[in-house]
This record gives structure tokens, C-alpha cells and sequence, in this order.
């Protein structure tokens, strides 16, 4: 209260460093403020893990949410591919086991720190910058199936990465994973798909759209037509497909590793909503949160179930 | 009366018509000097504009809108921490189209590389915001001032002091404007 007080009284110009001072300290809680700020939904499923795989979650989300954002920060490839090149070196020094090579990054230094105490694989790490490395220059898929490579490659390999920070190695966990991963995959470039001209990037597939006779200038103009709702209807089903393959394996997962794949319950919120509003990824009430969520995930968590 | 021709040979002519020069438009056009419907139909305009809004700003007292996007005057930022965020890894340096940047690099005593000398010629620089794309940990960045322009040659090479106070001051415009700009896929 005094504090507030004193705070009261400063001018503008230490406004700003006041504002620095309340804000985080640790390299832990800048990953973690990252991470909420981009990439909301995972944050609220990896905080519902366990101590010590949660920090590890958090330094491999931390780190997917660095190299994610890096193609819409560019606007050439020789840039981009100079910042993955600078991720690569991270692992690599990373892995060394010294502090002292390890870029001051938060990210880094949070990654240093999972790798001490979680055995993680450094091919899933590499996977995920090479993988967006490799999409760098993508201005949409041709057919669904490149679709879900790009899902399985990006977001299959962070669940790899947090089912081992839980201890888990486990072809039954690793099979759901990737299944859920494409599920996830796919919806993030269904939600994507208002903002495609911002982000100069077509996420519905050519052939959909071909055998659904929808112009791409359709979807970029973001006018919603019952044939868009039946391109969007089949890629929706191939989510919920991959949804449903991931949640039938439940049964042959270890218990620790179920909360690893908490991700699927935002995923089935949203593909349970978009069928409500008919497929129309346009319509408003999709922008919103769904007041489900929170309390879903935390009684799915508390069940052990995903 | 000059009508406009069919188009000859597939050309159009679209150039201005001559004034027709017949005796009735002649007249019409002499009248309407006189009587000076002209002048009327200006003070018209005038008087439609003083209830109209300005379309100029008061500008050093208001600003006009910027995008986020906006490339101004340079700033490194720091972590919330107080920490620089610039780790010396030089990819703004090799990037630079003008080579404007300049940096110097030495470890600190607790082991951390970091520079020692980070200058930019502002004379040289050509605003195209590479530094900005090829930072990996977001340090060097354009914020949204335009307004530093100075008196000599010297006050426009930046160092590394003044750099970092630029961060300071804008650091929140510049936040927002990272975030204004995202979109996570």
C-alpha cells in the first residue's frame, strides 16, 4: 500500500521504471509471461502439470513460441533462416552442458536448465526449427496430407518434448501425441484463417478448394459462403478424426504422461463450437473465449484424463 | 457545337473538348461572369468549410496516427529484469544493407558476451528495418519516434548509451507495438 502510494508520485518519466519494476525478474518468469501472452491455451494446460516437468513444459513451450513467431517477424528468407541458424547454435551449445557458452536468452537459460534435470531428445528440438525452417517460404498447402505434416512436424514435436519432460517413453503416448498434434495443428490454421490476408498466408488447402469450387480470393476477403463452410466442415473432420485416435489410446498411456496431452480439451472446444455456428470460421462468437475451457480443463486434469 | 467523335480507327479522343463558340453559349458564359455566380458559389465553399473540422492537426501539440509497423529511430531494449537484451551475436551488423552498424563484443566477468561498443550511424542508415527482422531476441528495434533531428553531423552517430536510454524512454510504445503486430500460428 505504501508502495502504491509512493508510486502515485513519480513523474512520467520513471513511470516506465516502475513499470519494468513490477514486472518479472527470473528468466523463468519471462518464459512464462511469454508464453502466456502468445500462446494462452497451452499455457493454462502446461500449468496444470507437475513440478518439475511443468518447468520443463514451460522452456520448451518458451522456445516454440521463439521460433513460431519468427516468420511472421520476417520479411525475407535469408533473415529468417539467419535467426533459426542462431536457434540451431542454441541447442547445439545447450546440449554442450555449459552455462558459460549458452546465449544470456531467457529461453536459453530455461532450456539449459530442463536439459539438467530432464533427459530430452535434441532430434525433436532440432525437428522444430528445421521444420519451420523448411516452411520458412509456404504461402499455403496443396492438399490436406501437407497440412498435417506441417501440424505433426510443429506441434507433434513439443508434445514429444513435454511427455519426455514427464518421464514418459512410451510408443502408446508418442503414438497419441502425434495424432493429437495434427488434431492441434490443424485447428490452429483453421483459426487462422480470418487472418489470413494479415498474414499473407492461405491456411485452407488447394484441392478443398478446387473440388469445392472456392475462389482463394474468397477466403482472403473473409466471406463466409456455405461452400467455405464445406471445405472447412472436411478439414474439421480430419481434426476431430485425429482427436478421437489420440483420446481412444487414453487407456494405454501411463498416468503421468496423460496430462501431457491436456491440449486436446481447448481442441475439442473449439471444433465442438465451430460445428455449433455451422463451419463458419467468420462468425463472431468464435473470436471470444470459451468460459468452458478453464473449468473443463481442470476437472479433466483432475480425472486424469485428456 | 463540338460533339464527341466515334472513336476512329479504335482511338477515343480524351483530351478537353474546345468551349463551344456558337452565339448562345457564348452568351450563357458571358452572363455568368457577370452576375459573378462564380464568386458566390466560392464564398459558398468558404462558409461550408468554416463549419466543417480542420483537416489539418496542431502538430508539434498533435500527432497524427502511426502504424505499428512504423520504422523510426533506433532503441535496444532491455529485459524487465534492467538485463540488455543484446547478446552480441552481430546477425544486425552482417544484415545492415548500409552498414551502419557497428559492434564490438567481450565477455563480462560472470561469463556472459556481451558489447562493449554498439554504434549506428544514423546518417548512413536507410530505415529498411533488417536489424529489427534479424534480431533473435528482439533487441535492436525501430520505435515509433521520428522527431530527432539535430543541429550537427556528430549528434546523429548513435552509441550504445544512447541507444539503451532510447529503449527506456519508448520501451512501453515499443511493447505495444510488438504485441499490436503478433499473431501466433
Amino acid at each position: 500500500m505504501n508502495n502504491f502510494g509512493w508510486r502515485c508520485f513519480l513523474n512520467v518519466k520513471d513511470k516506465n521504471i516502475t513499470a519494468i519494476r513490477k514486472r518479472s525478474h527470473s528468466s523463468a518468469e519471462y518464459v512464462l509471461e511469454s508464453v502466456k501472452k502468445y500462446d494462452y491455451e497451452n499455457f493454462i494446460c502446461t500449468i496444470l502439470l507437475q513440478n518439475n516437468s511443468r518447468s520443463c513444459a514451460f522452456a520448451i513451450r518458451g522456445f516454440n513460441v521463439e521460433v513460431a513467431r519468427v516468420a511472421e517477424q520476417v520479411s525475407q528468407e535469408m533473415i529468417g533462416s539467419m535467426r533459426y541458424k542462431f536457434w540451431e547454435d542454441m541447442i547445439e551449445k545447450c546440449f554442450t552442458g555449459d552455462l558459460k557458452i549458452v546465449p544470456k536468452h531467457p529461453v536459453a537459460v530455461e532450456l539449459f536448465k530442463a536439459l539438467q534435470n530432464n533427459k530430452l531428445s535434441k532430434r525433436y528440438l532440432r525437428n522444430l526449427v528445421t521444420s519451420r525452417k523448411n516452411y520458412l517460404n509456404l504461402k499455403g498447402f496443396n492438399n490436406l496430407e501437407e497440412m498435417e505434416n506441417y501440424a505433426e512436424h510443429t506441434v507433434s514435436n513439443v508434445l514429444y518434448l513435454v511427455l519426455e519432460g514427464c518421464g514418459v517413453r512410451n510408443i502408446n503416448a508418442d503414438h497419441a501425441a502425434s495424432h493429437l498434434g495434427k488434431a492441434q495443428g490443424i485447428v490452429q490454421q483453421l483459426r487462422s484463417i480470418p487472418f489470413s490476408r494479415r498474414i499473407n498466408f492461405l491456411p485452407v488447402p488447394q484441392d478443398i478448394l478446387v473440388k469445392n469450387s472456392v475462389s482463394q480470393e474468397e477466403v482472403l476477403r473473409g466471406k463466409g459462403s456455405d461452400r467455405l463452410n464445406e471445405c472447412i466442415f472436411q478439414i474439421a473432420c480430419q481434426a476431430h478424426q485425429h482427436l478421437m485416435k489420440a483420446r481412444n489410446l487414453k487407456d494405454n498411456i501411463p498416468k503421468e504422461g496423460r496430462a501431457a496431452l491436456l491440449p486436446a480439451v481447448p481442441v475439442f472446444i473449439y471444433l465442438d463450437r465451430l460445428q455449433k455456428v455451422n463451419y463458419d470460421v467468420f462468425h463472431p462468437s468464435l473470436n471470444n473465449r470459451s468460459w468452458k475451457l478453464l473449468p473443463v480443463l481442470w476437472y479433466s486434469n483432475l480425472r486424469n484424463t485428456y | 457545337m463540338h460533339e464527341r467523335q466515334p472513336p476512329k480507327d479504335g482511338y477515343i479522343y480524351v483530351n478537353d473538348q474546345l468551349p463551344a463558340m456558337d452565339m448562345n453559349s457564348l452568351t450563357d458564359r458571358a452572363a455568368q461572369t457577370i452576375f459573378l455566380t462564380e464568386l458566390i458559389r466560392g464564398f459558398g465553399v468558404t462558409l461550408g468549410h468554416i463549419f466543417k473540422e480542420p483537416a489539418t492537426i496542431n502538430y508539434p501539440f498533435e500527432k497524427g496516427p502511426l502504424s505499428p509497423r512504423f520504422r523510426g529511430e533506433h532503441a535496444l531494449r532491455r529485459y524487465p529484469s534492467g538485463e540488455e537484451r543484446c547478446i552480441a551475436c552481430k546477425l544486425c551488423e552482417a544484415i545492415c544493407p548500409a552498414q551502419a552498424i557497428t559492434i564490438e563484443a567481450e565477455e563480462r566477468a560472470d561469463g556472459s558476451r556481451r558489447t562493449t561498443r554498439y554504434d549506428i550511424d544514423m546518417t548512413k542508415c536507410i530505415y529498411c528495418g533488417f536489424c529489427q527482422e534479424a534480431c533473435p531476441v528482439d533487441a535492436i528495434v525501430e520505435g515509433p519516434n521520428f522527431e530527432f533531428s539535430t543541429e550537427t553531423h556528430e549528434e546523429l552517430l548513435y552509441n550504445k548509451e544512447k541507444l539503451l536510454n532510447n529503449g527506456d524512454k519508448w520501451e512501453s510504445e515499443i511493447a505495444a507495438n510488438i504485441h499490436a503486430d503478433h499473431l501466433y500460428r
